[in-house]
Protein backbone atom coordinates (compact mmCIF):
# COMPACT_ATOMS: atom_id res chain seq x y z
CA UNK A 1 0.00 0.00 0.00
CA UNK A 2 2.81 2.37 0.96
CA UNK A 3 4.41 1.76 -2.46
CA UNK A 4 1.23 2.74 -4.29
CA UNK A 5 0.86 5.95 -2.28
CA UNK A 6 4.56 6.76 -2.82
CA UNK A 7 4.14 6.18 -6.53
CA UNK A 8 1.10 8.50 -6.74
CA UNK A 9 2.85 11.20 -4.68
CA UNK A 10 5.91 10.90 -6.92
CA UNK A 11 3.77 11.26 -10.04
CA UNK A 12 2.01 14.34 -8.66
CA UNK A 13 5.33 15.91 -7.65
CA UNK A 14 6.78 15.18 -11.09
CA UNK A 15 3.73 16.76 -12.73
CA UNK A 16 4.01 19.89 -10.57
CA UNK A 17 7.76 20.19 -11.33
CA UNK A 18 7.06 19.87 -15.06
CA UNK A 19 4.34 22.54 -14.80
CA UNK A 20 6.75 24.92 -13.04
CA UNK A 21 9.53 24.30 -15.61
CA UNK A 22 6.97 24.77 -18.41
CA UNK A 23 5.86 28.08 -16.89
CA UNK A 24 9.46 29.30 -16.75
CA UNK A 25 10.61 28.03 -20.16
CA UNK A 26 7.49 28.51 -22.30
CA UNK A 27 7.86 32.21 -23.06
CA UNK A 28 6.64 34.16 -26.06
CA UNK A 29 9.19 34.85 -28.76
CA UNK A 30 10.71 38.37 -28.55
CA UNK A 31 9.14 38.90 -25.16
CA UNK A 32 12.31 40.77 -24.25
CA UNK A 33 11.76 43.25 -27.09
CA UNK A 34 10.24 46.47 -25.77
CA UNK A 35 9.94 50.11 -26.74
CA UNK A 36 13.65 50.99 -26.70
CA UNK A 37 15.36 50.00 -29.94
CA UNK A 38 19.06 49.09 -29.55
CA UNK A 39 21.60 51.07 -31.60
CA UNK A 40 22.31 49.95 -35.17
CA UNK A 41 18.71 49.03 -35.99
CA UNK A 42 16.79 50.76 -38.79
CA UNK A 43 12.99 50.99 -39.01
CA UNK A 44 11.17 48.99 -41.69
CA UNK A 45 7.59 49.18 -42.97
CA UNK A 46 6.88 45.72 -41.55
CA UNK A 47 4.26 45.76 -38.81
CA UNK A 48 2.77 42.74 -37.08
CA UNK A 49 -0.32 42.58 -34.92
CA UNK A 50 -0.24 39.63 -32.58
CA UNK A 51 -3.30 37.41 -33.18
CA UNK A 52 -3.78 36.72 -29.47
CA UNK A 53 -2.51 39.74 -27.51
CA UNK A 54 -3.39 42.24 -30.31
CA UNK A 55 -0.06 43.92 -29.59
CA UNK A 56 1.27 45.98 -32.51
CA UNK A 57 4.99 45.68 -33.20
CA UNK A 58 7.12 47.40 -35.82
CA UNK A 59 10.16 45.54 -37.10
CA UNK A 60 13.59 47.17 -36.93
CA UNK A 61 16.44 45.63 -38.90
CA UNK A 62 20.19 45.60 -38.30
CA UNK A 63 21.84 45.41 -41.76
CA UNK A 64 25.22 44.39 -40.29
CA UNK A 65 24.09 41.36 -38.29
CA UNK A 66 20.76 40.55 -39.95
CA UNK A 67 19.00 40.67 -36.56
CA UNK A 68 15.47 41.95 -36.24
CA UNK A 69 13.97 43.86 -33.33
CA UNK A 70 10.23 43.97 -32.69
CA UNK A 71 9.41 47.34 -31.15
CA UNK A 72 6.08 47.63 -29.35
CA UNK A 73 3.98 50.46 -30.79
CA UNK A 74 1.00 52.02 -29.08
CA UNK B 1 16.42 43.88 -46.19
CA UNK B 2 13.53 43.78 -48.65
CA UNK B 3 11.47 40.60 -48.45
CA UNK B 4 8.78 40.03 -51.05
CA UNK B 5 6.64 37.15 -52.23
CA UNK B 6 6.85 38.36 -55.82
CA UNK B 7 9.51 37.58 -58.41
CA UNK B 8 10.47 41.21 -58.97
CA UNK B 9 10.64 44.29 -56.80
CA UNK B 10 9.19 47.42 -58.44
CA UNK B 11 11.86 50.14 -58.70
CA UNK B 12 14.70 47.67 -58.24
CA UNK B 13 16.61 45.32 -60.47
CA UNK B 14 18.31 42.09 -59.48
CA UNK B 15 22.05 42.30 -60.11
CA UNK B 16 23.13 39.07 -58.40
CA UNK B 17 21.47 35.89 -57.20
CA UNK B 18 23.10 34.54 -54.05
CA UNK B 19 21.03 31.39 -53.82
CA UNK B 20 18.26 29.86 -51.73
CA UNK B 21 17.93 30.98 -48.16
CA UNK B 22 16.05 29.07 -45.44
CA UNK B 23 14.85 29.64 -41.92
CA UNK B 24 13.63 26.58 -40.04
CA UNK B 25 12.14 26.24 -36.58
CA UNK B 26 10.39 23.54 -34.59
CA UNK B 27 8.56 24.80 -31.51
CA UNK B 28 6.40 23.23 -28.83
CA UNK B 29 4.23 24.51 -26.00
CA UNK B 30 4.96 23.39 -22.49
CA UNK B 31 2.84 20.89 -20.61
CA UNK B 32 0.69 23.73 -19.20
CA UNK B 33 -0.12 25.08 -22.66
CA UNK B 34 -0.80 21.61 -24.03
CA UNK B 35 -3.24 20.81 -21.20
CA UNK B 36 -5.07 24.12 -21.72
CA UNK B 37 -5.18 23.51 -25.49
CA UNK B 38 -6.56 20.00 -24.87
CA UNK B 39 -9.30 21.36 -22.62
CA UNK B 40 -10.13 24.12 -25.12
CA UNK B 41 -10.40 21.60 -27.95
CA UNK B 42 -13.20 19.83 -26.01
CA UNK B 43 -15.47 22.84 -26.35
CA UNK B 44 -14.24 24.10 -29.74
CA UNK B 45 -13.28 27.56 -30.94
CA UNK B 46 -9.84 29.02 -31.44
CA UNK B 47 -7.03 27.18 -29.70
CA UNK B 48 -5.08 30.26 -28.64
CA UNK B 49 -2.17 28.26 -27.22
CA UNK B 50 -1.44 26.81 -30.66
CA UNK B 51 -2.11 30.11 -32.45
CA UNK B 52 0.64 31.58 -30.27
CA UNK B 53 2.87 28.60 -31.04
CA UNK B 54 2.51 28.97 -34.81
CA UNK B 55 2.72 32.78 -34.83
CA UNK B 56 5.99 32.64 -32.88
CA UNK B 57 7.28 29.87 -35.15
CA UNK B 58 6.44 31.94 -38.24
CA UNK B 59 8.27 34.98 -36.86
CA UNK B 60 11.31 32.95 -35.84
CA UNK B 61 11.49 31.19 -39.22
CA UNK B 62 11.38 34.57 -40.99
CA UNK B 63 14.02 36.01 -38.64
CA UNK B 64 16.33 33.08 -39.37
CA UNK B 65 15.77 33.25 -43.11
CA UNK B 66 16.66 36.96 -43.15
CA UNK B 67 19.71 36.38 -40.94
CA UNK B 68 20.90 33.68 -43.35
CA UNK B 69 20.29 35.95 -46.35
CA UNK B 70 22.31 38.71 -44.67
CA UNK B 71 25.14 36.25 -44.02
CA UNK B 72 25.06 35.36 -47.73
CA UNK B 73 25.62 39.02 -48.62
CA UNK B 74 22.13 39.61 -50.00
CA UNK B 75 20.12 42.76 -49.49
CA UNK B 76 16.75 41.31 -50.53
CA UNK B 77 14.80 38.06 -50.62
CA UNK B 78 12.38 37.41 -53.48
CA UNK B 79 9.77 34.66 -53.88
CA UNK B 80 9.52 34.24 -50.11
CA UNK B 81 7.33 31.31 -49.09
CA UNK B 82 6.27 29.53 -45.90
CA UNK B 83 5.71 25.86 -45.33
CA UNK B 84 4.54 24.13 -42.19
CA UNK B 85 4.06 20.75 -40.68
CA UNK B 86 3.54 19.12 -37.34
CA UNK B 87 5.09 16.38 -35.27
CA UNK B 88 2.69 15.46 -32.50
CA UNK B 89 2.23 18.60 -30.44
CA UNK B 90 5.20 20.35 -32.05
CA UNK B 91 4.84 22.81 -34.89
CA UNK B 92 7.40 23.17 -37.66
CA UNK B 93 7.61 26.20 -39.94
CA UNK B 94 10.12 26.84 -42.70
CA UNK B 95 10.48 30.15 -44.50
CA UNK B 96 12.42 30.11 -47.73
CA UNK B 97 13.16 32.33 -50.68
CA UNK B 98 15.86 33.44 -53.09
CA UNK B 99 18.53 35.69 -51.65
CA UNK B 100 19.46 38.38 -54.15
CA UNK B 101 21.37 41.62 -54.43
CA UNK B 102 19.22 44.41 -55.83
CA UNK B 103 19.92 47.98 -56.80
CA UNK B 104 17.56 50.84 -57.44
CA UNK B 105 16.76 51.54 -61.08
Amino acid sequence: MIYIISYIVFQILLFIILLIISKIKDKRLHQDHGEIVPPGFEPTNEVTIDPVSQEKRRVYFNPKTGDRYYKIEK
Amino acid sequence: MIVVTTENIPGYRVVEVKGTTFGLIVRARGIGGDIMAGLRSLVGGEIKEYTVLLEDARKQALDRMIKNATAMGANAVVMCRYDSGNMGNMGEVVAYGTAVVVEQV
